[in-house]
């Protein structure tokens, strides 16, 4: 059960106490609202990451969650980190995925745009893919419209070729989950 | 003598006209007759005047009668067929003319002193003119006959001679006849007479002793005669009690004033003669104002306690008041009534401003500013009064109690004399009959002759004297009659004025007091709230705990998350103060 709770918080709907950076190309999730930011930042409590890709007729199926266990009114004191790694000895691959809360970076021209830092990614051991949030210069790329927090991102599935001959990737999702106060 | 008649714009000997027979009557205040008739085949022939046609009779050239031919009878029998013409004399124009006067009204009635015009009515006011002047019974009737004359009717003015005023007399549709014989109630011992000779019959009204007398010898043609005194109407004295009804601000009081003569008499006197008159009294409103001020002291504390609500229960000595300034400079302020223009004062609003400092347990105020309206005046405290409207009283008639005791008391010969002779060459009619070869007092009785029969065929004169019964001399009751008749006039300031009874409208003043205070931006020191159900539960806003020297606390916006939603709020916060 979570309590009910009010507290003054920065013009990013977060604590003053969490540092706020106009460096806004630090963002990867930019620009979202402070209501956006607000309601991540005290009622996140999972984050799931879905999605297929294949590589050279290999077919890989990905579906892995980051959890905090950190209540919302605690949320004042230390912020919640949703956070995941693993290694896939099969494929050679990691990957993560994170959403760190510990900061937000700002419009300094417009605080209604804030951004925060999202971390996904999987490589494999020799570079040959590698899949992200960016375009990889250098490498072929398949990229893949997702939708997070209202907002339309998209991911990439950056690879080598040859060696890889075929590259597919689809149903990327990455699904928030919020607590109900 | 030679008569002759004017008829259709010929004048003939009268005999040409078929005319066989004539007799004239004439009675006292009522139309002058001439009967004419004419012999013939009357069935089968038209009038020989026609009806509302003039005629006139000329005696040896001189005019003997005048007027309109008002009936033309066909009379037939075995003696014969004859038309009987009835000619009507001047008196007959009199009898069937409504008399009517000018009255005043506004053109505009809107206006304040609205441009007036005459407008005709037939209700009269007998006994005052357009310009309020009070008429004597003489001047009155020859209002009325001048009035006849300027409606068409072919008379001049004659002699007359009536100074006695009489009360107001208000009434309406009467004709020119029954206002004359109206007036002559007052004064029955006159007669009016109509001279036919001018070319413009004369009308003449004339009291017993203005008229000339005429003597009749009885062993001269008289042929039958009766005669009486008449001690019986004789009467002792006249008692005439005005009564007035006054009215001032609608207090109503009755005024009486007795006139009597002689005047050594007391009305209780058997037949004596005593007429209740009502006269209108006067009526007066006045407006009266009761105004109460007070000087403006504004350096006074107290002053501005007493206008200032909210400063009632702070302690005088906790107040400093400074900056003050005033819209007027009028000395007074008004307190109670209200200041109107027909008070002849100035009234104006005035804003009178200051800058009030203080403090109690609850706020601590500097220099706040104050304004109160007030209603500023150059009167002082005390009853302003005005007239709104006046009616003067009906003025009483002098000597109109003497006038009818000398009309009525003298002494009256009642009686008829008729004289046979081949040419009636008398003219008794308007003259005072006195007859001699009879009784000694006969010599000098000065009876008034009322009527007049004259038979040309037959020389034959019939004479009627004494009192005069149709103007009521006949007797006490009929005498009475003037007074009981008479009602005061309620309206003779609306014929000269134009002016109508007061709806009670009274001009209200512009100018009452005002209780109006305005507060300007106060600059509070410190406020204090209080929960009245316990004392120890306050909030106190006070700039003495502020211990910097320059910061303003006040509502401030922030940013909240409820239960993780984002939302604003304000809070009473501080500016940021280095420490």
């Amino acid at each position: 059960m979570n309590d009910e709770f009010l507290t003054r918080v920065s013009f990013a709907g977060v604590p003053h106490t969490l540092p706020h950076s106009s460096d806004t190309s630090q963002a990867t999730l930019y620009p979202i609202t402070p209501h956006d930011v607000c309601k991540t930042y005290w009622t996140l409590s999972s984050l799931t990451v879905s999605y297929v890709y294949a590589i050279n007729g290999i077919q890989t199926y990905r579906n892995f969650s980051a959890t905090s266990s950190v209540a919302p009114k605690n949320r004042l004191i230390s912020p919640a980190t949703f956070e995941m790694t693993n290694f896939d000895s099969q494929t050679q691959t990691s990957y993560i995925v994170a959403l760190k809360l510990d900061g937000v970076y700002f419009d300094i021209d417009d605080k209604s745009k804030i951004g925060l830092k999202l971390i996904f990614e999987e490589a494999d051991s020799f570079n040959l893919i590698n899949l992200c949030l960016w375009p990889i210069p250098g490498m072929n790329n398949i990229a893949r419209e997702f939708t997070f927090l209202n907002k339309t991102l998209s991911a990439y599935l950056n690879y080598q070729s040859p060696p890889v001959t075929s590259a597919s990737f689809s149903n990327f999702a990455m699904v928030p989950e919020f607590i109900v106060i | 003598m030679v008569w002759t008649l004017e008829y259709d714009g010929t004048t003939k000997p009268i005999a040409s006209f078929g005319v066989s027979s004539i007799k004239r009557v004439r009675k006292n205040l009522l139309t002058d007759k001439v009967i004419l008739y004419v012999q013939g085949n009357a069935l089968s022939s038209l009038p020989t005047f026609s009806a509302n046609t003039s005629i006139k009779i000329f005696n040896d050239g001189n005019g003997w009668f005048g007027g309109i031919v008002t009936q033309t009878p066909l009379h037939c029998s075995s003696n014969g067929e004859a038309y009987q013409y009835e000619v009507s004399g001047f008196w007959w124009y009199l009898e069937n003319l409504i008399y009517q006067q000018a009255w005043k009204e506004p053109i505009d009635p809107m206006e304040d002193s609205p441009t007036l015009y005459n407008v005709y009515k037939s209700r009269v006011i007998l006994g005052l003119d357009i310009s309020g002047v009070q008429l004597s019974i003489g001047q009155q009737i020859t209002d009325v006959i001048n009035y006849a004359i300027s409606c068409g009717v072919n008379l001049a003015m004659g002699d007359i001679d009536i100074p006695v005023h009489i009360p107001l007399d208000e009434c309406k549709d009467l004709s020119c006849a029954d206002i004359i014989r109206r007036l002559l109630r007052w004064v029955p011992d006159t007669i009016c007479y109509i001279d036919y000779g001018p070319s413009v019959p004369t009308i003449s009204f004339l009291r017993r002793l203005q008229m000339p007398s005429i003597t009749l010898n009885l062993s001269s043609h008289v042929q039958e005669f009766s005669i009486q005194p008449r001690y019986d109407l004789q009467i002792p004295a006249v008692v005439l009690k005005f009564e007035t009804t006054n009215s001032i601000n609608g207090k109503i009081w009755k005024e009486s004033i007795q006139q009597k003569y002689p005047e050594t008499c007391t009305g209780s006197e058997l037949k004596a003669l005593v007429l209740t008159i009502n006269l209108e009294g006067s009526k007066a409103n006045y407006v009266v104002q009761n105004i109460t001020t007070a000087a403006i002291e504004t350096s006074s504390v107290s002053w501005w306690q007493a206008h200032v609500p909210g400063l009632t229960n702070i302690p005088a000595s906790n107040i400093s008041i400074g900056n003050v300034s005033r819209s007027s400079t009028l000395p007074n302020e008004l307190i109670t009534g209200t200041v109107a223009n027909w008070m002849n004062k100035t009234a104006e609003t005035d804003i009178v401003r200051c800058k009030i400092s203080y403090a109690d347990a609850s706020e601590a105020v500097i220099d706040r500013e104050v304004a109160v309206r007030i209603l500023t005046t150059d009167a002082t405290t005390g009853t302003y009064k005005d007239l709104l409207s006046l009616t003067t009283a009906e003025s009483i008639p002098l000597n109109l109690a003497e006038q009818i005791y000398n009309s009525v008391n003298p002494l009256q010969y009642d009686g008829t004399v008729v004289t046979v002779s081949e040419e009636i060459s008398q003219d008794f009619f308007g003259k005072m009959l006195n007859i001699i070869g009879g009784q000694p007092s006969w010599e000098t009785m000065n009876a008034v002759v009322q009527e007049v029969v004259e038979d040309l065929d037959s020389g034959k004169i019939f004479i009627k004297f004494g009192p005069a019964k149709h103007l009521g001399a006949a007797d006490l009751a009929e005498l009475t009659r003037s007074g009981r008749l008479l009602f005061e006039s309620k309206n003779h300031s609306e014929r000269i004025t134009a002016e109508v009874s007061s709806d009670g409208t009274v001009e209200q003043g512009i100018y009452a007091r005002v209780d109006n205070t305005s507060f300007g931006p106060g600059k509070y020191k410190m406020i204090k709230f209080a929960d009245p159900n316990n004392s120890g539960r306050s909030i106190q806003i006070d700039t003495a705990d502020i211990a910097v020297s320059a910061v303003t606390v006040k509502l401030r916006e922030e940013d909240v998350c409820e239960s993780g939603v984002l939302k604003k709020r304000y809070s009473l916060a501080s500016e940021p103060y280095s420490s």
